[in-house]
């Protein structure tokens, strides 16, 4: 068993050399971690959401650790369209793998105009549409709870994004995530990425105060990828495994073991994010790690593991 | 300094402590037959919740029930339990040899089977001892009712009428919620509509492992709940949610217990502070037997050094200006 293993992975037309991404968020616009990681031995690569606006994001403190998870509220801090355009995108253009680029804001029209600005930029493979920030009053998770929403936003950002990929991010906030998940679908998502994080609080009990400024913010990390991969399943099983649709997996991620269970229950591609401010170098570990588990197991390519839970 | 009074009232039910036990994380009564000797563990409760109970006995769901994951745990026992007949005879007589007042968590697959079971326990002297009734809408381990109720706030909402028509004012109702929803506040407004004299939150969140060597889930029930400490900002948001834009939780109304991922004093704090006047605790309890002692101890301690003479100075309590 020394045959090399293939795992390189189909997303929505795209050809990946292995499965794993970046997080939004959590690698900045490529050049953040550069020191560390060498992104080019990524899958895929996905920005810090961008809005037509600069955003200085909430007030500070923005993250607090919980057991195996931590708090984020950082409000979308972002450089805005423009300065994306002007500093930005030089660095995504030296990249040589698919690069996407996370779209929010506060109005439908303010998602549109970011993709349709940058649907022309050869630098761009696809856009991860955020509708499901918990972090801001307007926009963000109030888009993606409410099915007709998600329909409206998802079928006005396809028009703008010419033949570019159009991931949609879910949360996992909502009573029935299948519902949602078909809404994106059926306005035309060529992928659907889950999950974001979930809405939570610590307080300091000295103080009596919530930790973060912003009172709430999302949970990531180890905590939550129990959830993470029962939605995934949920989502392959119910909407996008008949319909061909890849599902980009993250939640929790922080070990190639972690990646293959995601895998296995139906994500075709998986993004490290909390992981990631551990060990920056955590993503090409984990695509390593993938390696070794397919030549132990004799599986000649990582296309074969994906959705491969058996059937109880 | 005079000891911190940590009794609690949830309605009509004098608590000495706001400590409870988690509903299926302390069995029914062959457990608790050891428990009876552990005076320090019982001084600490406040109240005993009992394993969800059925009409009909439940074999439950095929092993394997249960998987640690980090820093929390997945079960999916499927409502084992020896139905609501056996529970009355046999195991309730356990429970009162206690000294707790005992709040019975129970099941049902349709509103009528919730009215039935409710009636029965109304109707029986021997379950007469029962202090509370806490409703189970909330359980995802179960095809039929359970979080599929809970997530129906016109459902819930039946469901505690229903209940609360056949046990009047003799126990106290209280509604256990399930996080598996986009707003919390909308079956938690429905129970209360439904004439609730408390609510229960968080249940687990639905949750799944897979065995990446044999490609297949580590649970029979290829799903389960999520517990433990992962779940606890979830639980102190869902509880926060509830208490700041309910009026009658935040009038005390309708007091909340707060459940998820409480292992110390500090967690139990957190809850309370967050609108929680009662907690209960499960995960840990596996862990750690001496769990309720150590909270309740932690509890007045840092009572007495923050100078709050009594707990319910502490319900409610977060600050939300900078």
């Amino acid at each position: 068993m020394n045959q090399a293993v293939d795992t390189s992975v189909e997303f929505a037309g795209l050809r990946l050399a292995n499965p794993v991404f970046t997080a939004s968020g959590t690698c900045g616009y490529a050049d953040e971690l550069a020191d560390f990681l060498d992104i080019n031995q990524l899958g895929g690569f996905i920005t810090k959401s961008i809005t037509v606006k600069p955003r200085k994001g909430h007030a500070t403190p923005r993250i607090v650790e919980t057991d195996a998870g931590m708090l984020n509220a950082i409000g979308l801090a972002n450089v805005g369209l423009d300065k994306f355009i002007e500093e930005k995108l030089p660095i995504l253009e030296k990249l040589s793998v698919p690069v996407f680029v996370n779209v929010a804001g506060e109005t439908i029209s303010e998602y549109v105009t970011v993709a349709q600005r940058l649907a022309t930029e050869s630098a761009i493979a696809g856009f991860e549409l955020n509708i499901s920030c918990p972090n801001v009053e307007r926009g963000g998770i109030t888009f993606g709870t409410d099915p007709a929403q998600v329909t409206e936003i998802t079928s006005a950002v396809k028009k703008a994004v010419n033949e570019k990929v159009l991931m949609v991010k879910l949360s996992p906030t909502v009573t029935d995530i299948s519902v949602i998940a078909r809404a994106a679908v059926e306005a035309g998502a060529d992928a659907l990425s889950l999950i974001n994080t979930f809405t939570a609080m610590v307080i300091d009990v000295e103080a009596r105060k919530p930790v973060l400024a912003n009172k709430t913010g999302g949970l990531s990390g180890p905590a939550i990828k129990p959830i993470a991969v029962y939605l995934i399943n949920k989502v392959y099983n119910e909407v996008t495994k008949d319909r061909g649709i890849p599902i980009l997996g993250m939640g929790g991620i922080r070990t190639a073991s972690d990646a293959i269970e995601f895998i296995v229950a139906g994500a075709s591609a998986v993004a490290v994010g909390t992981a990631t401010f551990l060990e920056p170098g955590c993503a090409v570990k984990i695509i390593e790690g993938i390696k070794k588990y397919c030549a132990r197991k004799g599986v000649a390519s990582v296309k074969e593991l994906v959705g491969s839970l058996k059937d109880w | 300094m005079v000891e911190p009074s940590i009794e609690v009232k949830i309605k009509n039910l004098h608590m000495k402590s706001p400590l409870v036990t988690a509903s299926g994380t302390s069995g029914s009564s062959d457990e608790m037959n050891n428990l009876k000797k552990r005076d320090d563990i019982l001084q600490s409760l406040g109240a005993f919740v009992t394993k969800g109970v059925t009409l009909i006995p439940r074999k439950g769901n095929p092993d394997y029930r249960i998987i640690e994951t980090r820093t929390g745990l997945l079960n999916s026992i499927g409502l084992q339990n020896s139905g609501a007949k056996i529970f009355v005879r046999k195991e309730l007589r356990v429970l009162n040899n206690l000294n707790l007042p005992i709040i019975v968590n129970i099941s049902a697959n349709s509103i009528d089977g919730f009215r039935k079971l409710a009636g029965y326990l109304e109707k029986n002297d021997e379950a007469r001892i029962i202090s509370g009734i806490e409703i189970n809408v909330s359980c995802p381990n179960i095809k039929k009712g359970g979080m599929a109720f809970g997530t129906e706030p016109k459902l819930v909402e039946r469901i505690v009428k229903n209940v609360k028509k056949e046990v009047g004012g003799s126990m106290l109702v209280i509604t256990k919620l399930t996080p598996n929803v986009a707003d919390i506040t909308l079956p938690a407004k429905a129970a209360i509509a439904g004439g609730t004299d408390a609510l229960s939150m968080i249940n687990t969140v639905r949750g799944m492992a897979i065995n990446i060597e044999n490609h297949e889930p580590f649970l029979g029930n290829v799903h389960g709940g999520l517990s433990g400490p992962a779940i606890k900002p979830v639980g102190v948001f869902s509880v926060y949610q509830c208490y700041r834009y309910i009026p009658e939780c935040r009038r005390k109304k309708v007091p909340i217990i707060g459940i998820g991922g409480i292992t110390n004093w500090r967690d139990a704090i957190e809850y309370i502070i967050a609108g929680a006047t009662a907690i209960a605790v499960g995960t840990a309890w596996f862990i750690n037997p001496s769990v309720f002692i150590d909270i309740a101890r932690g509890i007045k301690e840092f009572c007495v050094k923050n100078n709050i003479r009594d707990i319910k100075e502490l319900v409610g309590s977060i600050k939300m200006r900078r």
